[in-house]
This record gives structure tokens, sequence and C-alpha cells, in this order.
């Protein structure tokens, strides 16, 4: 009994100890790739990927060297091909995530993850991010696309949707008009059960037009940190 | 009753079979749909013994969308090995609407980066006859006298389909036809290429047309912001029965 307790103890500092700083790896993108980031595609979803539609316009790292593409999405999904140079979308820094998409509004949720492995307990949430919301063509229209940074724990890790699970906030384009604006969460209550627990950026295509070929909508991250204050063990973790 | 089904059903199959013999057997071997479509892009997932590490993405670009040059690089702290892009290669023009291609520089160190199709025919003997639209360049070395880049256009059948082997001296002919166009010769240019009256034969009716990015000299790093690429457009593969008369 003592010897499983022990184990239990050792476990769970080790997993404490890696609640120290950032826990995203690559949060501001400056590998250059989607290193340690999951995107959203079918494997990962069948059977729900096929409720939700077609795959997504893909997650674009990108600097102000080689912007983003505008993808357009044709044939009722079928086709997702690249139909021009999204200029008007700079990085933020270096290298910075992103979507765009024009043409059907035909696909499944665009978005990123890191799934992060801490110990079962509660926590308050300390995260900020940037991030940019803008649609071409739509520039009075509120809620037509939107950055979510997403948090999801246990079962509910990786789930096709947009519905606010555990904490979710949303940068609309009326809000974010093309300029990077800078998003914080101080103090957020969350509890996990398993320790699992999944950091989202996710692009909301609140708007199901199609979009004419000249113009597009487009979300983009930067700087993601996310940390996590264990509740109730007396001490806060060393950052 | 039932054997009239079922000879019935094998003349439908047969012909069916036979029927994608004529015109050509490529599905989007023009790129026009403006992505993958018809295609298996070579991975460690879709590949019998991948031979190094992933390649560089094949990308479908045009010339409002040009190709991105990926930079290959390994993470001096951790070792990891990323892609990252690092300039539109605005250079690499388009044959026409969509093109597909590879760009990449920095490390030298990858597996072959691939596409294919495979065609399911009647098992028998054929003659090859094809045609496709390539350019290749390494701007490392402008005057094209180094690190030659190659756009290869080979044709496995049967078990060979899924393999790694580019050997043009692979004891299995007439099953592999491989035809390159290196950089020496095109120079940057779009050339046309065509194989006639090719003979191969398939045991099983699988056939596998693969378009291929060689980076054939694998002793140099290429230094940003100087590139290789290679480049397909307007592929098309047909096969003519022969020592049937049925066909």
């Amino acid at each position: 009994m003592r010897k499983v307790l022990l184990i239990s103890l050792l476990l769970t500092s080790i997993v404490i100890a890696r609640c120290v700083g950032n826990l995203l790896y690559n949060g501001d993108f400056e590998t250059g790739d989607l290193t340690r980031w999951i995107p959203s595609k079918p494997a990962y979803f069948t059977p729900l990927w096929e409720q939700m539609g077609k795959p997504p316009t893909p997650p674009q790292v990108f600097c102000d060297n080689a912007p983003m593409y505008v993808y357009q999405i044709a044939n009722g999904g079928k086709y997702l091909r690249r139909i021009g140079v999204a200029d008007n979308c700079k990085s933020k820094s270096g290298y910075s995530l992103g979507w765009t998409r024009t043409g059907g509004p035909e696909m499944g949720y665009p978005f990123v993850s890191q799934i992060l492995q801490v110990a079962p307990g509660k926590y308050k949430v300390d995260a900020s991010w940037d991030v940019v919301a803008w649609h071409l063509g739509l520039k009075d229209m509120p809620m037509a696309v939107g950055g979510i940074f997403m948090v999801n724990v246990d079962d509910r890790v990786m789930e096709q949707t947009t519905n606010e699970i555990v904490l979710r906030r949303t940068t609309w384009n009326h809000e974010s008009k093309g300029q990077w604006i800078h998003k914080e969460v101080k103090d957020f209550p969350i509890e996990t059960k398993t320790g699992i627990v999944e950091v989202r950026l996710q692009m909301w295509d609140h708007n199901d037009e199609p979009i004419p070929e000249s113009v597009y909508e487009y979300v983009a991250f930067d700087n993601v940190i996310f940390k996590l204050i264990p509740i109730g063990t007396g001490t806060e973790s060393e950052r | 009753m039932k054997m009239i089904l079922t000879i019935v059903f094998a003349i439908t199959l047969t012909s069916l079979l036979v029927g994608v013999s004529f015109g050509n057997l490529l599905v989007n071997g023009d790129f026009e749909t403006g992505d993958l479509t018809g295609w298996t892009e070579g991975t460690p997932e879709t590949t019998n013994m991948f031979d190094g590490p992933q390649g560089v993405p094949c990308q479908i670009f045009s010339n409002k969308a040009p190709m991105s040059v990926y930079e290959i690089y390994e993470d001096p702290l951790y070792g990891d090995r990323h892609f990252r892009r690092i300039a539109l290669a605005t250079k690499v023009r388009a044959k026409e609407g969509y093109s597909a291609g590879w760009a990449k520089t920095g490390s030298w160190r990858e597996g072959y980066p691939w596409i294919q199709q495979i065609i399911k025919v009647n098992p028998g003997k054929y003659l090859l006859n094809a045609s496709w639209d390539c350019v290749s360049e390494n701007l490392f070395f402008p005057k094209h006298d180094g690190g030659p880049a190659g756009a290869i256009f080979v044709v496995y059948a049967d078990e060979m389909i899924t393999s790694y082997i580019i050997d043009e001296e692979h004891p299995a002919p007439p099953t592999l036809c491989r035809k390159t166009t290196w950089s020496m010769e095109s120079k940057g240019n779009w050339i046309t290429k065509s194989i006639t009256d090719f003979p191969i034969e398939t045991k099983t009716g699988h056939i596998a047309v693969r378009l291929w990015f060689s980076d054939h000299d694998h002793q140099y790093s290429i230094n940003p912001p100087a590139f290789m690429y290679v480049a397909f457009d307007n592929v098309s593969v047909t096969l003519k029965p022969v020592e049937t008369s049925v066909r």
C-alpha cells in the first residue's frame, strides 16, 4: 500500500512538474511548421467527421515572406485548392498560424490542438494569445468569422464542436477588424478527472454562405501561452 | 440461371476493365482540379520500406498561387526535423492552369517525394504510351553544373506498385519503365516528354504511375534562398493490349 502511495505521489510530482511555465511547445510557431500541434482531419474523427462535413481548409504556418494561400472550397467540398496569396494577412511576428477560406462553406471544423497530460485535479488557467480575424467581403457583418481559443478536458477532448465545454474565448472579425489583438484569460477554474487537457485554436466560419472568389476570410494566431496552476495543493507550482 | 448471371457479370466486368485501357487512364493528370484529387502522395504510411525521412510536400500551384519554397532544417537544440515555408517560388511558373511540383532548400536529408496513381486493368501484356510536361532546376547551381534535380516518370506493376525502388536496373523489367528529366536538360524550361509503345506486363492488373522528385546528388545542402524544384503537368498514360484478339 505504501508503495502504491509512493508511486502515486511520485507520478503526481512528475506530472505537476510539467506544469511549470508555458505548457505548449511551439506556441509561437517559430519552428515554421505544426510541430506538436495536431490538425483536425478525418482520421481523428471517424465517424463524427462524416456528420460534420468535408475536410476543412488546412492550417497554414506562415510568415511575411511566405504568406498564407487563399484556399477555395469548390464543387461542394470535393476540391480544396489554392487560388491566390493572402497578402492582406501579415504574421504577428516571425511565423504565425492561420486559415483562409473562400468558395463554398462545406467543410468540417478547422482547428489545431495540443493534448497535455497533467495530474487529475483542479487548476486555474492562465493563458494569453494574439489573434486576428477578418472577412474581406463582409466588413460590416458582425460575427462572420472568429478565432476561438478553447480548452477541453477528459472525454470531450478533440470533439468536433464550436460549443463551449470548459473554456472558450472567441475573437470575431468585428472586434479584430483585421488587426492583431492580444487576448488573455486569468485564473479560470477547470477540473480534469483524467488529467487530459486539450488546448485548441479554431477558425469559426460562422457565415455559411459561399464567398465569391475575389474575396476571402481569415483567422490567425500567434504567441499562445497556456499555464495551469494547481488548486488545493497548498502551494502554487513554481513557474 | 446462376451460371448465366455469372457469365454476364464476368463479361460486364471484363468490358469495364478493358474499357479502362482506352484514353488517358489517369484522373486529374493535368491537375486542373487544383488539388491532388486522384493522386496519392508517397509517405511512410503509403509506401513499403519508405527510406529516409519524409520528403517535402507535393504542391499544386498556379501562377496566382505559386509554390512555396520549403526549407528542411534540424533544430540544433533538440534535433527535431522541420519543414518550413520560407518564400514563394514565384520564379516557377505553372505550365498552364495548375501544375504539380516540389520546391526545397536546406538539408539534403529526405526520402524521395512522389505522387502516384494506381490503375486497375486486365492482367496481360500492354504497350505503354505516355506523355507529360516537366521542368526541373537547381538554383544553387545556376550554371547547371551540379546537384541535379530530376523529374522522374516511372511506371510499376504488380508487387512493385507500393515499392520504394528507383533503380532503373532493378531486375524486374518489363514491369518497370522510368524516364528522368534532369535539371541539366530542362534548365528551368518546361519540356514535353513521351514514351511510345513501351512493353509492360502485369500479372495482377495493378499498374502504378508515379511522378517523382529526385534530389540526385545526396551530398549538397542548399543554402537559402536558393532552392531546387521539379514540376509536372499534362500527364497522360494509355495502355494498348497486345497478344489478344478480343481487345
